[in-house]
């Protein structure tokens, strides 16, 4: 498996892809918008888990003293794998950890007693930025179908129901810039010995599969709306290849709805093996000499 | 001499300071020497904390084959010098804090299982970075894999989700210090003095920054000094760390 850079490019229509806590979506100090990596990566791991795929790092529940209340990183791990404490071999837990998708990927930290252990994953992103001028944050009233229990606890009799907000914006495009260096497992290579194979091209493909799709298939209610509009893979010639964030180099014409990749294509010249291009033909125009694909049957246009 | 230049830079960044991790999580305004040795260090491959932890995991300290030594980017590269220029008005970077959620409870003990975790950033950081050339086999390495676009590891600014843009680079002939001139670069606050007077026609500025400057031997610690960016002259010389390079100074800290 060979180094990859890519792109990942997000809209968000009516809807709200990463807020903050006021709800708005995330900013930087002069305004600009944009989605953290985790927004990214959540709703690619729910996608693995919905496949029956072993997701490590995602909330899941168990019942306590009558409630029901999120797992413990040692429960969570014992759920997938087996039984775990301070004299479990480092190896093993290793090997299992590197079983989940998710770990092989994006990597870990797992500190349970007696295991403190932090793995680089191979896939890291960068911030995903909007990249559309003419946001608009919309705030919808909302009525909520009950009264104001705290009405009540202050002696009064609540007469209405109350009130709440939802918080879209009109129409954003994120970009999230990625690399994937399978360089990062090298060393566990030797630790763990022929068992493991490092990142693998069966890997790679997995990846991609939710790169393409997962935010589309991901449907909450602020996440409707959210949709995968394009993708980028670069496979490099050279494994030692340094390319920076290649988001920062994708142009985007906010007037006709239009991708241009010519300074991009300028800066990866003689640097790549393959490079893919998956886009929505229906609402985006590309202006590339690059591979195209459609992003929804993954068919070459 | 010669020293390789380059610029670095990035959408966001964050360097944090270990000495607060209450309520909310700092960054420092410029890229400190430890950390950009660490980023060398991950452009030509050289292991960093983890491979050392990894090494030492099944020892105690003292044992036979115990590492006592620093992490091998630290190392090796400890002895080169570097200019640290911050590409930004007066030096100083807009910054914000970003919330997180983490929420699968695997985090923390919080109730709820629900860890808030608020994070300060440095936006559009950009600094122009000189590494003298010391003739040694680590910088020959350095300036190859910079030139010729190569690196092991993918660099990062502080953590890996900040993904660091590095460009113009080159080799750059450097020259004696220029007398009367003022100091293009951070230098360290008690090696040169500044004159007290305003440069002429410029509003002046002075910033000021306690910044890991070194790793502690036995523990790995930072090691603090003062840096000072100003666009004041120089009073007192010490110049033996100060170089020249196309009409400006530079301290190699």
């Amino acid at each position: 498996m060979t180094r990859v850079y890519g792109v990942i490019g997000i809209k968000a229509k009516m809807a709200n892809w990463n807020a903050d806590f006021t709800g708005r979506p995330k900013s930087t100090s002069n305004g600009d918008i944009f989605g953290s990596d985790k927004a990214l990566k959540y709703p690619m791991k729910k996608m693995w888990e919905n496949e029956g795929k072993k997701v490590l790092f995602i909330k899941s529940w168990k019942e306590e003293k009558g409630s029901i209340v999120p797992n413990q990183l040692g429960e969570r791990y014992k759920l997938l794998f087996s039984d775990i404490d301070k004299k479990t071999e480092t190896k093993e837990v290793m090997n299992n950890l590197f079983k989940a998708v998710d770990v092989k990927n994006f990597g870990a930290t797992f500190a349970v007693e007696g295991q403190n252990i932090s793995i680089t994953g191979a896939v890291q992103f960068g911030q995903g930025f909007n990249k559309f001028d003419d946001t608009n944050i919309e705030i919808q009233d909302i009525l909520s179908p009950f009264t104001d229990s705290k009405a009540e606890e202050k002696g009064k009799e609540a007469k209405q129901s109350t009130l709440g907000t939802k918080i879209t914006v009109d129409e954003t495009h994120y970009f999230y810039g990625f690399s994937i260096n399978p360089k990062n497992y090298d060393e566990y290579k030797t630790l763990l010995g022929a068992e493991f194979q490092g990142y693998t091209e069966a890997d790679y493909a997995e990846f991609k599969k939710v790169a393409l799709v997962s935010a589309t298939a991901y449907s909450t209610n602020s996440k409707f709306g959210c949709e995968n509009e394009f993708a980028l893979f670069l496979t490099c010639k050279d494994d030692k290849c340094y390319l920076p964030d290649l988001s920062d180099y994708v142009k985007f014409d906010s007037q006709k709805r239009e991708i241009d990749l010519g300074e991009l294509e300028k800066l990866i010249e003689g640097k790549f093996a393959s490079v893919e291009v998956y886009f929505n033909p229906f609402k985006l125009s590309l202006k590339t000499s690059l591979d195209k694909f459609n992003i929804f049957t993954q068919e070459k246009l | 001499m010669r020293a390789l230049r380059f610029e670095l830079s990035g959408k966001t960044a964050c360097f944090r300071k270990p000495d607060v991790n209450a309520y909310a999580y700092f960054t420092y305004n410029n890229i400190h020497k430890p950390a950009l040795l660490g980023l060398l260090g991950s452009v030509i491959g050289l292991g960093g904390y983890t491979q050392l932890f990894e090494k030492n995991r099944t020892l105690k300290k003292g044992q036979l084959g115990y590492d006592e030594g620093y992490p091998e980017f630290y190392e090796k590269l400890k002895e080169l010098k570097v200019a640290i220029t911050p590409l930004a008005p007066n030096g100083y970077f807009s910054k914000k804090i970003q919330t997180f959620n983490n929420s699968v409870g695997y985090a923390s003990l919080e109730q709820g299982g629900n860890l808030i975790v608020r994070e300060q950033w440095l936006e559009n950081p950009s600094w122009q970075i000189l590494i003298l050339d010391d003739e040694s086999e680590v910088f020959q390495k350095i300036s190859e894999y910079f030139l010729g676009g190569k690196s092991v590891f993918i660099p990062y600014l502080g953590k890996n989700d900040h993904p660091a843009k590095i460009d113009e680079v080159k080799l750059v002939e450097l020259f004696p210090f220029i007398k009367e001139q003022k100091v293009s670069s951070l230098f360290e606050e008690d090696k040169l003095q500044i004159v007290k007077s305003p440069p002429r026609g410029e509003l002046s500025y002075y910033f000021k920054e306690i910044s890991p400057i070194r790793l502690n031997e036995q523990h790995h610690f930072y090691e603090y000094a003062n840096l000072v960016f100003t666009n004041h002259k120089i009073e007192i010389e010490n110049v033996e760390d100060v170089l020249s390079c196309e009409g400006n100074n530079y301290a190699f800290i």
